[in-house]
């Protein structure tokens, strides 16, 4: 409106407008890099490119000579430092977010720019990204997964397509024992996970009106692990738990409970949000009819946030599914699961089984988030 | 009954603590129905919230039907699943999912056979006229039949005491009255002891045995509804209930003897008033009378000074239907008249009113 092109608009105004955003999110996949442990894991193996995540691992994990926990925690303290850091940062700049929510007011409409001749590029563009990110990767599993062995996409090695492998890793017992390990671990961590974070928000949503300093506290307790990377949490139940007075440290139990650590932030988080919305002479009403509170809990509360549930149950189990560097950190060959199974096939050369493997869980997360799906609409349906 | 002695509240506010009861005391006999009545936030909820066991008071002792549920000297909290009291809320609280049954079961003790639950269910909702609405969701209710459902869940185990919290102000004006009047049908056939929060006057009156009134925290006064409105004793009373002029007085005579009125003389003249003791003659006074007190003469000057009489102009006359409102000017005071509608006076003209000593009660300036 006051003379200036749509180029002058985007650099003057709409960029320092977003630029909380835009470094608040620039931030947040800053950690998100630091902490990530699979990929560069993954594809640094054999290039022996060492990120700060993988350098814990391998100084825990050495292929010569003893692991040296010294070096790992160091590395971990850095690490947590950095995240510690980054985080404090992150939560400052969406702190004043309010500031900035005033183009979101009345009559707020997107306004569409029209790119002439560049429509074609810009959606090469997205298409590309979409392509490169997930197709091609995807696509590539696939294919390697039906090969015998890694190959490039021939007429040659088109030849050699069969789904043989699907059927063959079975016979590799500890696939089988992986599998089983999977379902409970993404099963118990789920539960433990929904439980844990409906009994914190219950209490900083119910009782942080009667000015309980506790629920405050929870609330920030609660939510810390998000801010620890995974792999450091790994490294920190190999402390603590390895002489815990329960025999719990090399079973499938101390890797649920980390994972449920890691996974309560996020849950409670989002337990909270929708515990909120739910009035509380709902549940006062419950104990007026003579009920305690346990059994308002499970008859009231949790019937009314089930949707609420279902998501973050099917999340919780997802990412539990596919988690790899706690898990890495805290298996043995009794519990070993999926994850950690595509990491050490992929490490001894045997590719074509950890894609079939990998295969396998894209489509067992799919196929959950799928069933999730269809359960809601059910619901809804049913609900009119 | 409910006995409730010196019962003291603080909550947590943005500055500091808020005092929301300070020392409230009043007893509700069996089967009687009390209203603690009072403008928002004068703490008439958390009353109704501390009897409930919903909040904990600070301070004082709750006893209910001879059961003391709550005593700060001996440190009894008796939690509310335990108390056996029923109560209405808001909102009304209704599980949306669950049926209407399934709401109004599920205070029945777990003990009970499933025919003797349905049974129970059964009566209580045809009882509110809801006996069809068994099977509906409650999402899938009027905001009438969400109110009879609330009612029918805090009646259905058959409590000592029902707490009614606002349980009418979210029904449209028509609804409202017709609830109020079943409200009164049901109370008086079930003689449950019943406390009863609302802030709207007519409410109360045609509801209660007793009512309280509750400002800022305290209660003010105790009394039958007829009591209350036509002889309150403290000026907050006179105020909130129904709608009062106050005039600015000085005690002439006090009115020694028991037959005595006390005369007041002020900017409208003179006015004898019902006699009360501790007054002093030179004493500044409040004289209060209602509009609907005030009676509208013909013919315009006094002519004698007669007590009780004045005369002023009328400065606006709105036609209301039943009744007609009349502001009349007299220098700088402007008295509020209900008047009856077949005489309505015009605005502009001069006017002769009086007032019954009766109807006057004088308060503290």
């Amino acid at each position: 409106m006051a003379g200036r092109g749509i180029a002058q608009t985007t650099f003057r105004i709409t960029l320092p407008i977003m630029r909380p955003a835009l470094l608040a999110a620039l931030i947040y996949f800053i950690i998100v890099v630091i902490e990530s442990f699979d990929i560069p894991g993954l594809l640094g193996f054999t290039a022996r490119i060492r990120v700060l995540s993988t350098a814990i691992y391998w100084a825990t994990h050495s292929e010569v000579g003893l692991p040296d926990y010294g070096l790992a925690s160091a590395l971990g303290t850095i690490i947590l430092a950095a995240a510690l850091l980054l985080m404090w940062i992150y939560q400052r700049l969406t702190a004043h977010q309010e500031r900035f929510a005033t183009i979101t007011g009345k009559g707020y409409r997107p306004r569409q720019v029209n790119l002439a001749g560049w429509t074609g590029a810009a959606t090469a563009f997205c298409l590309g990204y979409i392509f490169i990110a997930v197709v091609l990767p995807f696509v590539m599993l696939l294919w390697t997964s039906v090969q015998p062995f890694y190959a490039v996409p021939s007429a040659d090695s088109l030849a050699r397509v069969s789904f043989e492998g699907y059927f063959n890793i079975w016979r590799d017992r500890s696939v089988v024992r992986a599998m089983w390990n999977t379902t409970v671990l993404a099963l118990v961590t789920s539960v433990a996970t929904i439980l844990l974070a409906i009994l914190v928000s219950w209490f900083v949503v119910r009782r942080r009106r009667t000015g309980s300093g506790l629920a405050n506290y929870l609330a920030t307790v609660s939510f810390l692990p998000q801010c620890v990377p995974s792999i450091v949490i790994g490294l920190a139940f190999i402390f603590v738990y390895v002489r815990f007075p329960i025999p719990i440290y090399g079973t499938l139990w101390i890797i649920a409970l980390a994972l449920t650590t890691r996974y309560l932030a996020f849950s409670s988080r989002a337990t909270t949000s929708a515990l909120m919305q739910v009035h509380g002479e709902l549940e006062e009403a419950s104990q007026m009819s003579g009920a305690q509170w346990t059994k308002t809990l499970r008859r009231i509360t949790m019937p009314l946030l089930a949707p609420a549930m279902i998501n973050v149950f099917l999340w919780v189990a997802v990412h539990a599914m596919q988690e790899l560097s706690m898990a890495i950190m805290l298996y043995n060959p009794d519990t070993v699961v999926v994850s950690t199974m595509i990491w050490s096939m992929w490490q001894n050369g045997r590719t074509a089984d950890a894609a079939v493997l990998g295969v396998m869980l894209i489509f067992l997360s799919a196929l959950l988030l799928l069933s999730a799906q269809a359960l809601s609409y059910f619901r809804g349906r049913a609900q009119q | 009954m409910i006995r409730v002695e010196n019962l003291q509240k603080t909550f947590a506010g943005a500055k500091g603590e808020v005092r929301a009861l300070r020392g409230v005391s009043f007893e509700i006999d069996k089967g009687q129905l009390f209203t603690l009545l009072g403008p928002s936030g004068c703490g008439k909820t958390t009353t109704l919230r501390c009897i409930a066991g919903l909040e904990q008071p600070l301070a004082g002792e709750i006893s209910v039907h001879e059961r003391v549920v709550f005593s700060s000297a001996s440190g009894v909290f008796i939690a509310p699943e335990q108390r056996r009291i029923g109560m209405v809320f808001q909102s009304y609280a209704i599980w949306p999912h669950m049926t209407v049954a399934q709401n109004v079961a599920y205070p029945l003790p777990s003990g009970l056979s499933r025919g003797e639950i349905s049974a129970r269910v059964e009566k209580i909702l045809s009882r509110l006229g809801l006996g069809e609405l068994a099977d509906r969701l409650a999402p899938n209710l009027s905001g009438g039949q969400q109110q009879r459902v609330a009612l029918a869940r805090a009646l259905v185990a058959e409590p000592q005491v029902l707490l009614l919290d606002e349980p009418l102000s979210n029904l449209d004006a028509k609804l409202r009255e017709q609830m109020r009047f079943e409200l009164k049908t049901l109370h008086e056939s079930l003689n449950i002891t019943t406390v009863y929060v609302t802030h709207d006057q007519e409410e109360a009156l045609a509801l209660s045995d007793r009512i309280g009134l509750m400002h800022e925290g305290a209660l003010i006064e105790v009394g039958a509804p007829m009591e209350l409105y036509t002889r309150p004793a403290h000026r907050i009373t006179a105020d909130f209930l129904g709608s009062a002029n106050f005039i600015s007085a000085t005690v002439e005579r006090d009115g020694n003897q028991p037959w005595d009125e006390m005369l007041l003389s002020s900017a409208l003249g003179k006015f004898t008033a019902l006699r009360s003791p501790e007054w002093q003659p030179g004493m500044a006074a409040s004289l209060f009378f209602r509009p609907e007190n005030v009676e509208v003469l013909n013919g315009g000057e006094v002519s004698t000074i007669e007590p009780n009489h004045g005369s002023a102009l009328v400065e606006r006359a709105t036609f209301l239907g039943n009744s007609a409102d009349l502001i009349l000017r007299c220098g700088d005071i402007a008295l509020r008249v209900r008047a009856h509608p077949a005489r309505v006076p015009a605005a502009g003209e001069r006017v002769r009113f009086c007032v019954a000593p009766q109807s006057c009660i004088v308060f503290p300036a």
